[in-house]
């Protein structure tokens, strides 16, 4: 089978358009916070479809050199999410032990981790303002 | 941790459906002759609780005259940390009854016969609550009052300790809130199918950092913009007292001034509508404490994990409890992923003491 454009992420971003530009003012006041949590929803699902497996497969490695895990490619499909599930289990059951005590390896892997998932839920929050606990 | 709907809970329809015993319920509560409610109107906010506005008028008895009044029960599912409402009622008595500004607790229905699951009624309050109302630019003529007065019913609350008969439920105090939270939250994160790895690292600092233990008081534990009402730039009530319990009072403080609760106006430290010295100021001059800003920075971070772990649990709620709620669905797949890396940006090696 051969997939006619537009692909799922150019759909998803015109249905978004069509709603903000053309429908948004039929819309009553009262059901506006319903509307925008619409644009958002739709906006992360345009980003995850244009994205694929790309952001998980770069969480993978991450993952698996923060850990020392053996280099190999990831596994396709549902093998990668239980591998990735895998990776952060061990991660977080050595942060709990104390292994990974202030460890500036592990806090960098983990703010790239973050700002991956940001990149696709809310790629605003990245740019933010400085929070660290040591600031105030 | 969240239940899914239930339908022998109550009428989706609310509470209008059920208007005839509800007046009787009102004519017997107040010793009235007669109770007509003219006007049943849903509250905003509440994804655990539903708060009805009610207009009854009432022939004779105690609340003689036409009342508004608020009505406030479950709403189709909560989450387990939330109490119940005979609890979350007597605790309104507790602070009524000590000064602080809340709605007056007036009748509790225990029994779920009138409506199919427990409420209580109280009088209505004027006034504004939207977090994102009060944190606009402009809403609040002296943003630095308004903090400076929600310190001090803060500090009003704080005057509850142990030892109070109206809120015996609450069981003996912790002897260290940090530690009781940190297990608490440990022990949720320890029932989902895999580990998050920021989450922990912010619980391992918040073990690592922990300040004293401090004599436990009465929190709100959800003192937060979006739950007190504003008119005319004065506090009418604190709201939402369904998560109180004993704990550092410095939580709370922590839990007012955190960066996720100010609504995007991150320069006004207090809650978003006013300055952190304002709002330390009403407080100290009230309570006769002095806040430690060290240990605010503790629960400012014990603010975002607390939150993060809400975040999931109301996720949760739409990916396994079968609730079909679009807010809940973002709740848990943008809230979080905001909480996790404000947790990580707060706790950078720099902020670890040496051990």
């Amino acid at each position: 089978m051969i997939r006619n454009g537009p692909d799922a992420a150019a759909l998803l971003r015109l249905v978004h358009q069509v709603l903000r530009d053309d429908l948004a003012r039929f819309v009553p006041g009262s059901h506006r916070y319903e509307l925008l949590l619409i644009g958002a929803a739709l906006e992360i699902a345009a980003r995850e479809a244009a994205a694929g497996d790309a952001p998980l497969r770069e969480a993978h490695a991450t993952l698996r050199d923060l850990l020392g895990e053996p280099a190999k490619d990831p596994p396709e499909g549902s093998g990668l999410i239980e591998e990735l599930s895998r990776f952060s289990s061990k991660l977080a059951s050595e942060i709990r032990e104390g292994k990974r005590d202030g460890d500036e390896r592990t806090h960098a892997a983990m703010i790239a981790l973050s700002e991956l998932s940001l990149a696709e839920s809310n790629p605003k929050a990245v740019s933010g303002t400085d929070t660290t606990a040591t600031k105030r | 941790m969240s239940e899914g709907e239930d339908p022998e809970k109550g009428d989706p329809a609310g509470p209008q459906a059920r208007a005839g015993a509800l007046a009787d319920f009102l004519v017997k509560a107040s010793r009235a002759r007669a109770v007509e409610i003219e006007t049943f109107e849903r509250l905003g906010g509440g994804a655990i609780q539903e708060n009805w506005r009610l207009v009854a008028r009432f022939e004779g008895g105690s609340r003689a005259g036409t009342q508004t009044l608020v009505l406030r029960c479950d709403s189709a599912s909560g989450i387990e940390t939330s109490r119940p409402r005979w609890q979350e009622f007597r605790l309104l008595r507790a602070v009524h009854d000590a000064g602080v500004r809340v709605p007056e607790p007036l009748w509790l229905e225990e029994s779920g016969e009138i409506l199919g699951k427990p409420f209580f009624v109280m009088s209505h309050l004027n006034g504004v609550a939207g977090g994102h109302l009060l944190t606009k630019a402009g809403a609040i003529a002296d943003g630095d009052a308004l903090a400076e007065s929600l310190g001090a019913q803060l500090a009003a609350i704080h005057a509850i300790g142990p030892g109070i008969g109206e809120v015996d439920f609450l069981g003996e105090p912790p002897t260290d809130a940090a530690v009781r939270d940190i297990l608490n939250y440990r022990a949720y994160l320890d029932t989902l199918c895999h580990g998050y790895p920021a989450i922990e690292w912010g619980l391992r600092w918040a073990e690592r950092h922990a300040p004293s233990p401090a004599a436990a008081v009465l929190v709100h534990r959800d003192f937060r913009t979006g739950n007190y009402l504003v008119e005319c730039g004065e506090v009418t009530g604190i709201l939402d007292w369904e998560f109180a319990d004993w704990g550092d009072p410095m939580s709370d403080v922590g839990w007012f001034c955190a960066a996720c609760w100010r609504f995007g106006r991150q320069e006004q430290e207090a809650g978003g509508i006013g300055g952190r010295d304002a709002f330390y100021r009403g407080y100290e001059r009230n309570s006769g404490r002095r806040i430690d800003p060290e240990r605010v920075v503790f629960w400012e971070v014990m603010a975002h994990i607390r939150w993060a772990v809400i975040a999931l649990q109301q996720g949760g709620r739409f990916t396994f409890g079968g609730q079909s709620s679009l807010d809940l669905a973002l709740v848990g797949r943008i809230r979080l992923d905001e909480l996790c890396y404000a947790v990580l940006k707060m706790t950078p090696r720099a902020s670890w003491r040496s051990p």
